[in-house]
């Protein structure tokens, strides 16, 4: 059993996903400790107190995100960028600095998407924004590590498929199921307990296998 | 020459000692037309041309900031217009700015992203619409980084905006194919260009020559002209059944020390 007793969590984005994680967090004993936004704009971190575990909530997608490049908009890709990769670094940056300050051996975990791993058609925004917002994670986690601090990014796959294709959930999903938001929840807790210690700048997707079969692909076709 | 009857654009070509510049030359040494743009050098830009239209080449030299949607599209409707079509574009135009992690500003990752990943987009789109409308296909190349595989501590940003092209190429690629649109990506090391002028750990002889030293081929830098060529494999005929590719030109320096 993960114990997260006496650890104090710190959000950064609030949906479905992020109250889940929240959820799991406290039931393993940790404190909230508060949130800030990320959407529409970057909020400020208003606690003076230590930030043992804080989660970055990087999941924007805009309505109908998934479309061909040659119908994207660049005020899709500005926004995408400005949400996905540019927020998210900044308050990254942010939290960190507050745990250097404190000497605060902290965790911080960012919610991505494995449309940031490879290529997916009609996804464009989301993939190129979230992969580039990887590759900054792996150079953070080589700063911060003097610190003590980890930097980890949790990829969640595919949520659900479409109705059509639901008899066919093994060929998506090797595990079987469609994905919960108490995997991303469990995931979390591991990347914030003792035991990951050393761990940081890894990119784990969980996706239940989706994002390693052919169909995963197919699903995103129009 | 493997490209006469081409026409091709190449942004970011202005400054003599530019990755932009290596490959225009590159592709006019094949045979290939070639239009060159820049928003800075804007002096230095014109005398590209001129060098180009001295091998026998038609050249276009255009002026236009690539983060601009408008501008982008009345360059490619010009290079169309003028040269009668458009064969072959490299989106190579970009910046990069020295600020690790816990440095880095919002004004600067703000400007790193509109250049190096909207200015690819904006290219993308008009050159490809353009090539749709031709109808005999047409390749993309876009110029990255070997940061695109490791990234450096000093350069965090500029090395996410080079890391997400494998999944920006990788959409494209295969969301163009249907066209018959190829579009790749280099990686170039250590090329000392115009854009390492002001890199801060490259101010000494002593720096460029550690710098050079950590390149297991040759120890020395990689040349604009070398990136070119590589270009030309992915704008060749060599290159058909290329697509969604990255090629590493960086004398194994990603590869780490010897």
């Amino acid at each position: 059993m993960i114990d997260l007793s006496g650890k104090r969590l710190y959000m950064v984005g609030q949906d479905r996903v992020m109250s889940a994680i929240v959820t799991r967090m406290l039931s393993a004993g940790a404190s909230f400790q508060g949130m800030m936004t990320l959407h529409p704009t970057l909020g400020k971190l208003e606690t003076d107190d230590v930030i043992d575990i804080a989660v970055i909530s990087a999941r924007w997608a805009y309505q109908g995100a998934s479309k061909p490049f040659l119908d994207t908009f660049v005020s899709e890709w500005r926004e995408g960028f400005a949400i996905n990769f540019e927020r998210v670094v900044l308050a990254a940056q942010m939290i960190a600095k507050h745990m250097i300050d404190r000497q605060t051996p902290g965790r911080i975990i960012i919610i991505s998407s494995v449309a940031g791993l490879k290529p997916y058609r009609s996804l464009s925004v989301v993939g190129t924004s979230i992969a580039a917002l990887h590759a900054i994670v792996r150079v953070a986690a080589v700063d911060l590590g003097v610190h003590g601090i980890t930097i980890n990014v949790v990829a969640m796959g595919q949520p659900n498929l479409m109705q059509k294709r639901k008899a066919n959930i093994p060929d998506y999903f090797p595990l079987g199921r469609e994905l919960a938001d108490q995997d991303i929840g469990d995931l979390c807790c591991f990347l914030a307990s003792d035991a990951a210690f050393y761990i940081t700048g890894a990119i784990i997707p969980v996706d239940g296998g989706y994002s390693i079969t052919k169909a995963g692909a197919a699903t995103i076709k129009r | 020459m493997r490209l006469a009857g081409k026409v091709a654009l190449v942004t970011g070509a202005a400054h003599p000692r530019s990755i932009g510049w290596g490959i225009a030359k590159a592709l006019a040494d094949e045979g290939a037309d070639v239009v060159i743009n820049d928003v800075a050098h804007l002096d230095e830009l014109e005398k590209r041309a001129e060098e180009l239209r001295a091998l026998g080449r038609r050249s276009l030299a255009i002026a236009a900031d690539v983060t601009q949607p408008d501008q982008v599209e009345a360059m490619i409707a010009r290079t169309a217009a003028e040269l009668g079509h458009l064969d072959i574009v490299c989106s190579n135009a970009g910046i990069i700015r020295w600020e690790p992690f816990l440095d880095i500003t919002p004004k600067n990752l703000q400007a790193i992203v509109n250049v190096n990943v909207l200015g690819n987009v904006n290219i993308c789109q008009s050159a490809a619409r353009q090539m749709i409308k031709q109808g005999n296909g047409g390749r993309i190349i876009i110029t990255s980084s070997v940061q695109s595989d490791i990234q450096f501590p000093v350069t965090p940003v500029y090395g996410g905006t080079k890391a997400a092209m494998h999944i920006f190429v990788g959409c494209l690629a295969l969301e163009l194919a249907e066209h018959n649109i190829t579009v790749n990506h280099i990686g170039p090391g250590y090329v000392e260009s115009a854009l390492n002028d002001v890199s801060p750990e490259l101010q000494t002889p002593e720096a460029i020559e550690n710098q050079r030293r950590a390149v297991p081929l040759g120890h020395r830098a990689g040349t604009p002209y070398e990136m070119g060529r590589a270009v030309v494999y992915f704008a060749s005929s060599d290159g058909d059944y290329v697509t969604g590719a990255f090629i590493r030109l960086d004398g194994g320096l990603a590869l780490g020390k010897e």
